[in-house]
């Protein structure tokens, strides 16, 4: 895993998250975890529920501290520069997390003009994603009224409306039907064709294995392994990710029965 | 800057759209006065209007028509709001059916009239006082009959009389009014308005989980929570503005019924008792805005900053003990006592008074409360997890943050 501290929008050294709970104790949640990103690019963090994909996002989304290690996004460390990595991405948690008494338009507004996108060119913006993301005839409609399949379109414009450098979703397809499920993957190849790079979690193989150039599995904390698919398959004499991500836990002494079982 | 104006234009622009907040924060504080003194005075005016239509039951001892008291029978038989009923025989020991019952009885050699009535019944309270009130006008008239029969002037027979005359000015005494409403219902009203917003900027961002994507874009986190600072006081000021507007309005249409003939009252209030009023109503939204923030701050639901929050209501209601001593005045002790100083400066600026080494001794005070909460919510916002998703209603969980925030960690 060698990485170009120089050139990767975003580069991941040894980053380290520990709570420290009065109840529960100390809980290592990320434990060394490096890779990179490269513009451009889609990477996937693969792993199961818990395995510390959200955790790793949240640090580079400067929601929380790093314990040790550092993580850097567009030169900008997360740690030190928390408000310059800030404008520099669009992150979009695992909750729809949008304001029910605002519109489509005014959400879309709102977070581009929050996220320092240029004054005069707001309006265009917005109309632009309203009618990418097929949101015109709820344009006006209060966020509450909408399906849960539109509120997570919404998310997802909002996510990007300030036209961010780097993009990082946490598990984005999350409660989509097949029909958004497949409007999401045609939204990545935009984005990467605008020389975007996203950074990506999931738990759905086929949706790593379809998206992603670069994919890294996490488990407890843990990158166990990060490539392209070509080069996993390489790794494990492996044809599917299923069988990838199975043999790679068996690599690490992993359980892999139970580890499927909780995504 | 830039973003402040932005988080707090759509602070507001959600938090009006929302049914609570228009509610509690503009219709509450602008209607409550009205409301609540229309209620007053339509029920005091039914009860009133209950009691003159009332006709009282008064049961007799048949042989008072041949005895000492036969006139005053008469007097009764006259009245409207009488009925009198003759009862043979013994007079019941219980008041079944009556709601007095008049009998003749001897004391000392002499026949006096007696009166029974049940003292925890209104009527029957109400008729004995009626009875009472006919007997010293009956007894008036016999004397002035017999003094004028003896050759006398009645009015010669009285010595003396005392009349009675408030000197106060009608202004005083509106002012003594307000003096003693407005404080209290102002500092309520200013709570009850910031609450709602308070608990959903903060609980209520968490709970629908806008909390974590506001924290992900561009502004820092301080200047997200002045944003929402700035918005819950500038709803505290708008209810408490709207209610003070609402008081001074109504009042005057509404105690217009209550007052007797020839007595008037005026409110007046001055652009000197005005500017302290509004200073008091924004030094204290600014307070109350960031004692309901710190409350809600720690909860993960709307429900929970519910809860947190309640107590805070009973700390505004502590000057309610000190109001209700209306000779109770701002010294320089009291003058150091949150919420009831400022009562006290607003109270005596109604009844037209103003120290002015008070009324800074205040501002001071309340300065000092809204610098402490500032400070206290910059070191909270140094806790990770209550900044990300709030704590679980734990003891150990929040003493160790309570303990983080002196610690400096």
């Amino acid at each position: 895993m060698e990485i170009e501290e120089t050139q990767s929008p975003i580069t991941v050294k040894e980053l380290c998250k520990v709570f420290q709970d009065e109840g529960r104790g100390k809980l290592v949640a990320v434990s060394n975890v490096t890779f990179d990103c490269r513009a451009g690019e889609i990477f996937g963090l693969l792993g199961t529920n818990g395995a510390g994909k959200t955790t790793t996002l949240r640090m580079l989304s400067t929601l929380l501290k790093p314990t040790s290690g550092s993580a850097r996004i567009m030169g900008h460390g997360v740690d030190k520069n928390a408000q310059d990595v800030r404008k520099s991405i669009g992150y979009l948690s695992t909750t729809t997390a949008l304001y029910p008494r605002l519109s489509c338009r005014e959400t879309l507004d709102f977070f581009a003009r929050i996220n320092g996108y240029p004054e005069n060119k707001i309006e265009n913006r917005v109309n632009h994603l309203v009618d990418r993301f097929g949101l015109t005839e709820y344009a006006d409609a209060r966020i509450e009224r909408l399906s849960t399949g539109m509120k997570q379109k919404v998310a997802i414009a909002r996510t990007v409306a300030h036209d961010p450098a780097v993009v990082i979703l946490d598990e984005p397809t999350n409660g989509l039907d097949i029909l958004n499920v497949l409007d999401f993957h045609k939204l990545m190849q935009e984005l990467q064709e605008a020389g975007k790079t996203v950074l990506f979690s999931t738990h759905t193989m086929s949706e790593a294995e379809k998206l992603c150039d670069r994919i890294a599995v996490i488990h407890r904390g843990k990158i166990l392994a990060c490539g392209t698919l070509d080069e996993l398959r390489e790794q494990s004499s492996q044809r599917y990710l299923e069988d990838i991500f199975v043999w790679i836990l068996d690599q690490h002494g992993e359980d892999p029965d139970a580890a499927l079982e909780t995504m | 800057m830039r973003s402040i104006l932005v988080l707090t234009r759509r602070e507001l622009k959600s938090a009006f759209r929302e049914s609570s907040v228009v509610l509690y924060s503009v219709l509450l504080p602008l209607l409550l006065y009205p409301f609540l003194l229309w209620l007053m005075v339509t029920a005091m005016t039914f009860i009133e209007g209950q009691e003159e239509k009332r006709v009282y039951r008064v049961g007799y001892q048949a042989d008072m028509e041949r005895g000492r008291h036969a006139d005053f029978l008469s007097r009764l038989r006259m009245d409207d709001r009488v009925e009198l009923e003759a009862l043979e025989g013994e007079l019941p020991s219980k008041l079944i059916g009556h709601h007095v019952l008049l009998f003749e009885k001897e004391e000392d050699g002499e026949k006096i009239l007696g009166v029974n009535y049940v003292g925890d019944r209104p009527e029957s309270t109400q008729a004995h006082r009626h009875l009472k009130e006919l007997e010293r006008e009956f007894n008036d008239t016999e004397r002035k009959k017999w003094l004028e029969s003896q050759g006398y002037m009645a009015e010669s027979a009285r010595p003396f009389l005392l009349t009675g005359q408030s000197t106060a000015a009608s202004g005083d005494v509106g002012g003594y009014l307000l003096g003693a409403l407005l404080p209290i219902g102002l500092l309520v009203m200013i709570a009850l308005g910031g609450a709602y917003p308070a608990i959903d900027t903060t609980a209520g961002e968490r709970e629908r989980g806008t909390w974590e994507t506001l924290q992900s874009c561009a502004p820092s986190l301080s200047t997200i929570l002045i944003s929402k600072y700035l918005f819950v006081s500038l709803v505290c000021c708008l209810s408490g503005v709207l209610n003070l507007f609402a008081m001074l309005v109504s009042i005057r249409s509404i105690v217009a019924p209550l007052l007797r003939e020839n007595e008037s009252i005026t409110f007046t209030v001055g652009p000197q008792t005005l500017v302290v009023l509004l200073a008091g109503v924004v030094g204290v939204s600014f307070f109350v805005a960031a004692a309901l923030m710190l409350c809600s701050i720690f909860a993960r639901t709307f429900r929970e900053g519910q809860a947190l929050t309640t107590p805070m209501f009973m700390v505004i209601a502590l000057p309610v003990l000190p109001l209700s001593d209306p000779s109770l005045q701002l010294n320089t002790k009291l003058a150091f006592v949150p919420l009831v100083n400022l009562a006290l400066v607003w109270r005596q600026a109604l009844q037209g008074e103003f120290h002015l080494v008070y009324i800074l001794q205040t501002l001071g005070v309340l300065t000092a409360m809204v610098s402490l909460a500032l400070w206290v919510g910059s070191r909270l916002l140094r806790n990770e997890a209550l900044m990300t998703g709030g704590l679980e209603m734990d003891w150990k969980r929040f003493t160790g943050v309570v303990k983080g925030v002196f610690r400096g960690n």
